[in-house]
């Protein structure tokens, strides 16, 4: 009984395609992962987690951010993804608190010129203790910000402005004016909706 | 085409879950959907006591590290994990033998990450009020 199952086991790993899986085209369509698989279909929402450095390949600091994309469509030997979460690696995040400063985070739902909708952290990172009226002004001045560029863009836009820290320093300027801050970043980001889902959910 | 498809490197990820009780390998492929191959401590010792040793994380290891060779992988992230939640945050003492034999069972190292699951608030620690009464 129990050679029958290991035997089992084996072939069905043979049986199994692989396939390259392919970064949105915001990342030029780079190939991300090789992976296994036994049906076209059942690999449909598979999400795979790289580090910003695993794409670009640039400095080594790249390594603190974490990407996560979705495949969302196999076809033959490649599979291709979209973009579904971005966020700073736990280690990182744990690196930026500090005592005796403060951490204002704000969040809020952007949408793109395409039609995706994006969940949004803004945290900043000041050298001193804020009162709450500079807080509230801080994030009053991102939610300006982010609500003024964030329309205009499309998804490729929005994914390489959160991905190379476009908005950090947009956001970073427009503060520069009323307060010190040592760090201004999007600690997260991502997809609620995309624009297929936007569509049928409003012919509904 | 296909000895392109070959020459390509098979990466896979381990998931280490080591708790004071015992200590868990698992190695996936890089979406942590298809499982490569899985053991655990329980599987090597006899003792209960003795599950979460580091010699059992190491001969674990060791029985998952064959199967994945079989299987052509060639690197690994791993990621670290302990009980997290209301339990322990730091990693039993499985895990740095199970990194260790993951190493010397010559496959590329790539990310080492601890995913321990950390609450921004927690739920209430069993045991009640008044604790655990032995």
């Amino acid at each position: 009984m129990a050679r029958q199952k290991t035997a089992r086991v084996k072939d069905k790993w043979r049986e199994k395609k692989w396939v390259t899986v392919l970064a949105p085209s915001a990342f030029n369509n780079v190939p991300i992962a090789y992976i296994p698989i036994t049906t076209d279909a059942n690999a449909i929402g598979r999400v795979i987690e790289v580090t910003l450095f695993d794409i670009v390949k640039g400095d080594p600091s790249q390594h603190q951010f974490k990407l996560y994309f979705q495949i969302n469509k196999v076809d033959g030997e490649t599979a291709t993804t979209i973009f579904k979460r971005y966020e700073y690696a736990k280690e990182f995040l744990r690196s930026l608190v500090r005592r005796g400063s403060s951490l204002i985070s704000f969040i809020g739902d952007y949408k793109t010129k395409d039609g995706n909708i994006f969940r949004i952290k803004i945290i900043a990172l000041t050298q001193k203790k804020l009162n709450t009226s500079r807080k509230h002004a801080l994030r009053l001045i991102a939610r300006d910000v982010m609500s003024k560029t964030i329309p205009e863009m499309t998804i490729e836009q929005f994914i390489q402005a959160t991905a190379f820290g476009k908005i950090n320093s947009d956001i970073m300027a427009a503060v520069k004016k009323i307060i010190h801050v040592r760090h201004v970043g999007i600690e997260k980001s991502k997809i609620i909706r995309t624009a297929e889902a936007e569509i049928t959910l409003l012919q509904a | 085409m296909l000895s392109e498809q070959e020459a390509k490197e098979k990466w896979g990820v381990a998931h280490i879950y080591s708790s004071y009780n015992n200590t868990i390998v698992h190695i996936t492929d890089l979406s942590g959907a298809e499982t490569v191959a899985i053991s655990s401590g329980g599987r090597h010792v006899n003792a209960d006591r003795y599950e979460s040793s580091p010699y059992a994380a190491m001969k674990s290891t060791g029985a998952v590290v064959e199967v994945a060779h079989d299987r052509g992988f060639t690197g690994l992230h791993i990621r670290v994990r302990a009980v997290g939640g209301v339990g322990a945050r730091v990693p039993g003492p499985g895990a740095q033998a199970a990194i260790r034999a993951l190493a010397r069972g010559g496959f590329k190292i790539g990310r080492i990450d601890d995913v321990t699951p950390i609450p921004h608030d927690t739920t209430r620690k069993k045991g009640g009020k008044r604790g655990r009464r032995v």
